[in-house]
């Protein structure tokens, strides 16, 4: 156990490395932008005087490069984006109003693709080369290849504004209902379309992952000898094949997690979800560089830990990983 | 040598064509490269510039079928006004033709109108000598409107008159532009009940100029711009979307290859590099692999090609392929990894071949075949990262791409229009499949995990 002790110290100080690097990308980006920040923040209209001096304060505009270097990654790691030239807030708590929204898209559709996908996975190894696998093949591979976004932007003309049986745009009801299970059902009526475009795309990932590792596994020597000694297929597929599609399924949960929350930000765009990616595409419109940044890195650092939760849970899962590696 | 290769080739393809889905991606990709070879015939409007080719957002030209009765285009030049009116001349001089007439000029143009009303008219009138002109229609129902009366002098000849714009929703015209404006709002429809009905039959469009000199017409057109058009109809210029869509292809395809290679390259030499030489300086290649992995590629890009603006067609290629290496990277060391310890390896090496020749003879051929799975899945990525990048309007507005169309179409209230938001979604959608469906295929037949038990 002193090893595994030391494979999670190891990937923490990686992990921190890594949001370091992220940063610094970030940093370089902002190095990079067109113009002066400070005549640019001197000349905007959307700041009032007091937030611009705060601002040119907090990312010591006016310092030599290497001390704003070391500023902005103080800033970055206390989550001290500066104010958005659109909202005028602060770009932490615009983030942080807007985060719930957005989670709530991510995680249904992430659950909902992981379940479909796995589903959908087994039924197509059980029978290889059968009509269910041809199908399974080419709905998930399809998958691959469908912009989510269009999906939604299909789904809302065809069943918004066509048939008119779901809403057009946001997240609720303007006024709410008061009641909570009308509360609830409000949401899931708004969530359902986004939902679907993001579930239809991302379930093809898991579905063949689900699906080749399975293959894989049932072609191993193991379950040769399990059939052999007269388990059935079902056996064999639930209590023995099954277990070895988990450790791969945990790096596809944390890829599909990335992927769906990219995902979010162009699909949030087409429903108008009051999300971040809303704030995103609403932050490109207005070149509203602060909250494009603390979005970048904030998705940057969501994905990074995503990644670095699945290492730690990979390892614990599955006991052959190396943990020297 | 050569012999060899077309054999294992000839064997390799008689593996593929049993792929069922393997040679459906091949088929679906030969279309593609059928659409975008024959472009400049089946697509020969450009999809930027031939602006108003007919009204705006018009219908396609088969949605008569099914009961449209929108017009299609009626323009008429000044050669058939003209060629049969009496006391008309044409010269042809080095400053370019025109036609002379003796004052007072009376043009009359019949329009044979059957159909709902035109979104958008164009009269234009040109003369090099001042005069007076009139312009006036008289409708089929006897009643007449002026257009325009105005004082022309030289230096201001060119009249353009529009009639604009039949809206969507509401179905009204709107004159703009017009000297004088007209007594009704509606030319071509009467309003009974509250509904504007519209008038068949012939309108007279009726041009008078008069002078003390003779006239000269430099240009005499009337358009009614038709509000069905093409396969696809228009978008919100009265550009063809089906030209759109075709050249599209070719960009699609342009920029997933570009890409796809760029990213195969750098993946495959970092890769096989990084896991060849191993110990720290692998620990560092893979750890800035992953750093590099793990910035989400999609905000990266929209803020770098918002920094570097007008991006082209190779600079967003580039970037795309620059950014898509990661995984690849990941497959070729771990290849290579597997491989390193082996004893046809150690061999070579115990027998002096040289480090960049073991890479290159004999650890490359085993991470080829896989990399032309990861080249066909990346094409897609790329095409639909920069159907992205295209939608949010990030890219040139010149670069008419797939996702700049369903760009346009969202931007403009178009996203009701079937016919322009559909075929954009479902090309870009066959082209990735048919990419994902032949590396699918190559995968399973190169890819010695996947391959079947005997």
């Amino acid at each position: 156990m002193a090893s595994m002790r030391a494979y999670i110290a190891r990937k923490s100080a990686y992990l921190f490395l890594t949001l370091v690097a992220v940063a610094t990308v970030n940093f370089l980006i902002f190095v990079l932008m067109p113009g002066d920040p400070v005549a640019i923040l001197a000349q905007s209209t959307r700041l009032r005087p007091d937030q611009i001096e705060r601002l040119i304060e907090m990312y010591g505009l006016r310092k030599p490069l290497w001390e704003k270097y070391v500023l902005y990654l103080r800033n970055m790691f206390t989550f001290n984006f500066g104010y958005s030239y659109y909202t005028k807030n602060s770009v932490w708590n615009d983030i942080v109003g807007r985060l719930p929204e957005t989670l709530m898209l991510v995680g249904a559709a992430v659950f909902l693709s992981l379940v479909i996908g796995v589903a959908l996975g087994v039924l197509a190894a059980e029978k290889r080369g059968g009509s269910a696998d041809k199908v399974v093949l080419f709905f998930g591979l399809s998958g691959y290849a469908l912009p989510g976004w269009w999906i939604g932007l299909i789904l809302l003309t065809v069943f918004g504004y066509g048939l008119g049986l779901f809403p057009l745009r946001g997240s609720i009801t303007i006024p709410p209902p008061t009641d909570t299970v009308g509360l609830a059902l409000d949401r899931l009526w708004h969530m359902f379309l986004p939902v679907t475009a993001l579930t239809i795309t991302s379930f093809g990932g898991p579905a063949l992952v689900t699906r080749n590792q399975l293959l894989d596994v049932l072609t191993e020597d193991f379950i040769v000898v399990l059939r052999a000694k007269g388990l059935s297929r079902r056996e064999v597929m639930y209590k023995h094949a099954l277990k070895n599609v988990l450790p791969p399924l945990i790096t596809i949960t944390a890829i599909s997690f990335a992927f769906v929350l990219v995902g979010a930000i162009i699909t949030e765009g087409i429903f108008s979800w009051p999300g971040l990616g809303l704030y995103i595409v609403q932050a490109i419109g207005v070149s509203d560089y602060p909250a494009l940044q603390g979005v970048f890195f904030l998705v940057a650092t969501a994905v990074v830990l995503a990644n670095y939760i699945s290492d730690i849970l990979y390892a614990v899962v599955d006991p052959r990983i190396q943990l020297i590696g | 040598m050569k012999h060899a290769m077309m054999e294992s080739l000839r064997d390799f393809w008689g593996v593929y064509r049993r792929k069922r889905v393997g040679m459906a991606g091949l088929a679906l990709l030969g279309v593609f490269i059928a659409l975008s070879v024959t472009a400049p015939i089946i697509a020969p409007h450009d999809p930027y510039y031939d602006q108003n080719l007919a009204g705006y957002f018009a219908q396609p030209e088969w949605l008569s079928l099914f009961g449209s009765n929108e017009p299609l285009n009626i323009f008429i030049d000044a050669a058939t006004i003209l060629g049969d009116t009496s006391g008309a001349t044409y010269h042809t001089s080095e400053n370019g033709s025109y036609y002379s007439m003796n004052p007072p000029v009376r043009i009359y143009v019949p329009v044979e109108y059957t159909y709902d009303p035109p979104s958008r008219i164009v009269i234009k009138v040109e003369i090099s000598s001042p005069a007076f002109v009139r312009i006036l229609v008289t409708r089929p129902d006897g009643a007449t409107f002026t257009f325009l009366e105005k004082q022309l002098t030289a230096s201001h000849s060119l009249v353009l008159l529009e009639a604009d714009t039949w809206s969507l929703k509401t179905r009204e015209t709107l004159f703009q532009g017009l000297t004088y404006p007209l007594a009704e709002r509606e030319l071509f429809c009467r309003w009974e009940n509250g509904t504007a009905v519209p008038i068949s039959g012939t309108y007279m469009f009726v041009i008078r100029i008069d002078s003390s000199n003779t006239v000269m017409i430099k240009a005499l057109d009337v358009r009614i711009y038709g509000g069905r058009f093409g396969l696809l109809g228009t978008d919100e210029r009265g550009r063809d979307i089906w030209s759109q869509l075709i050249k599209g292809t070719w960009l699609a395809l342009t920029i997933g290859i570009l890409a796809a290679f760029l990213g195969v390259f750098i993946g495959v030499s970092y890769g096989l590099v990084s896991g060849y030489i191993g110990g720290w300086v692998d620990e560092l290649m893979m750890r800035a692999n992953d750093i590099l992995l793990a910035i989400p590629t999609l905000p990266l890009l929209i803020v770098l090609i918002s920094v570097l603006r007008n991006a082209d067609v190779l600079v967003i290629s580039a970037l795309i392929g620059f950014l898509s290496w990661n995984s690849i990277a990941r497959i070729a060391r771990s290849v290579t990894l597997s491989l390193k310890e082996r004893t046809f390896i150690e061999a070579a090496r115990a027998i002096g071949v040289s480090d960049a020749r073991i890479m290159l003879r004999h650890i490359l051929p085993h991470i080829v075949p896989l990399a032309y799975a990861q080249f066909a899945l990346l094409v897609p990525s790329a095409v639909l990262t920069e159907a992205v990048l295209s939608l949010l309007a990030l890219t040139p507005p010149t670069l008419m791409t797939w996702g700049k169309m369903l760009s346009n179409a969202g931007a403009t209230g178009g996203t009701t229009m079937w016919w322009w938001t559909l075929p954009p979604g479902i090309f870009l959608t066959a082209l990735s499949l048919s990419f994902v469906f032949v590396g699918h295929a190559l995968d399973e037949i190169l890819n010695p995990r996947l391959r079947r038990r005997a």
